[in-house]
């Protein structure tokens, strides 16, 4: 047993950046030795067979590939560098082993682990008779929180075109990343997903979908917990009721569908959230 | 900060005076529920969290730490600590009928509930039980 002192958390602290920076590398993969590694994973599963290897520049592009070639299952691929959050466990903890001339794994694991560790200059792979790999992206752009995010174009592109559109995490459309103005009232309306909607309704522009929405305020409350602002129980022209709130903790808005039964802040809250309002105690 | 919005104004005006209120109300600290009785709940984004009896029935255990299923950032309510999870079998007392389940969770010792973005949440030892928020239209659990 190692104890944790100040300065291996010193270390654990100091050797973050490297792996986040592994995770999100947009360096093309050095092929020869992500195939070597491939092949003993191949060997260590029992197959000696080895495999052709088909890379590829993009999930999109390994997805048709796959398809083409008649295989259905290839949502199940491996992470390759995003599998770099947990391999940097392992990896870091044997390294600080080493230090303290331990071994932490056997020299079949320590195996393994390196050959995880070099497949993760790939990205995502599917281990069929023969092998497809995916190469890094050409871009990855991330917010201060580190966060997938760009908000003036893709926040992952891959070097065929195939790219990811994300707000702080959120995986959003290209439209709501370039032209938010030419998103419609009633698209923004009927997007299920609350925080898809609330960035929508953000790039959109606020003021203009207040206008756009014709709607009229039937109650007004508010909370008295940390944080608790006001509570707006609203309805659309089109006849449909929602609850404007925020979580107290953000200062985020939200607009939350609710039955058209109800006439109150306090009600709207309680029917979609099963709740009776009065024994709550906090909220964020 | 008490609102001055009134159910006499323009939307338009209103919602932009909501926006700036909240953004002002906010409180991004970490909530402390270390006192809650039975039968209180807290909410952390579209995610109840009811305090039940130590007696309170739940089904087998589960290794899935992650309080609402999804791999979106917004469905990473993670329970933290030592505490073991169950999945549910009926709703917290106090809930009302047809409230959407998530897992039970039972801590020994005190244990957080950790989210990307709303404020995290500490609770101490005790039976809690998770409720999900429903969106009207789909009559499912909110999606986020």
């Amino acid at each position: 047993m190692i104890e944790l002192t100040p300065e291996i958390e010193a270390q654990i602290e100091a050797a973050y950046p490297e792996y986040l920076e592994r995770g999100y590398s947009t360096q093309k993969a050095d092929r020869p030795p992500v195939e070597s590694a491939i092949k003993r994973i191949y060997k260590r599963e029992g197959i000696e067979e080895v495999p052709n290897f088909f890379w590829v520049d993009s999930p999109l592009a390994a997805r048709h590939l796959m398809k083409d070639a008649g295989i259905d299952n290839h949502d199940t691929s491996l992470w390759g560098a995003y599998d770099i959050y947990w391999l940097a466990y392992y990896d870091l903890a044997r390294k600080i082993a080493k230090g303290k001339n331990e071994d932490l794994f056997d020299k079949a694991d320590d195996e393994e682990l390196d050959d995880l560790l070099a497949v993760a200059s790939a990205t995502l792979w599917w281990p069929f008779t023969d092998c497809v790999v995916c190469d890094t992206p050409a871009e990855i752009h991330t917010d201060e929180a580190g966060n997938l995010h760009c908000d003036d174009g893709p926040a992952v592109r891959y070097r065929d075109g195939y790219s990811l559109w994300l707000i702080h995490g959120h995986d959003v459309t290209e439209q709501i990343v370039m032209n938010p103005k030419t998103l419609e009232f009633e698209q923004i309306t009927k997007e299920t997903n609350a925080e898809v909607k609330r960035i929508m309704i953000e790039r959109f522009g606020p003021a203009s979908y207040a206008k756009k929405s014709g709607a009229t305020i039937l109650d007004v409350d508010q909370l008295e917990l940390e944080g608790s602002a006001a509570r707006l129980l609203v309805q659309f022209s089109d006849g449909s009721k929602w609850l404007l709130g925020s979580d107290g903790g953000t200062g985020r808005a939200y607009f939350m569908s609710v039955f058209n039964t109800v006439k109150t802040c306090k009600e709207a809250h309680e029917s979609i959230g099963f709740c009776d309002e009065s024994k709550i105690i906090s909220q964020s | 900060m008490k609102t001055k919005i009134t159910k006499d104004m323009p939307f338009d005006q209103a919602y932009k005076l909501f926006c700036t209120e909240a953004k002002q109300c906010a409180d991004n600290r970490p909530r402390k529920n270390e006192k809650m009785k039975v039968g209180d709940f807290c909410q952390q984004g579209d995610v109840y969290i009811y305090k039940v009896a130590n007696d309170h029935p739940h089904g087998p255990e589960t290794k899935n730490r992650q309080m609402a299923e999804g791999s979106t950032q917004g469905s990473r309510h993670i329970a933290g600590g030592t505490g073991k999870i169950y999945l549910p079998t009926v709703p917290p007392p106090n809930a009302k009928s047809g409230a959407l389940l998530g897992p039970v969770i039972i801590g020994k010792k005190s244990w957080p509930l950790t989210h990307p973005v709303h404020p995290h949440h500490s609770f101490g030892a005790g039976t809690f039980a998770i409720v999900h928020q429903m969106d009207a239209i789909t009559r499912q659990r909110v999606a986020d």
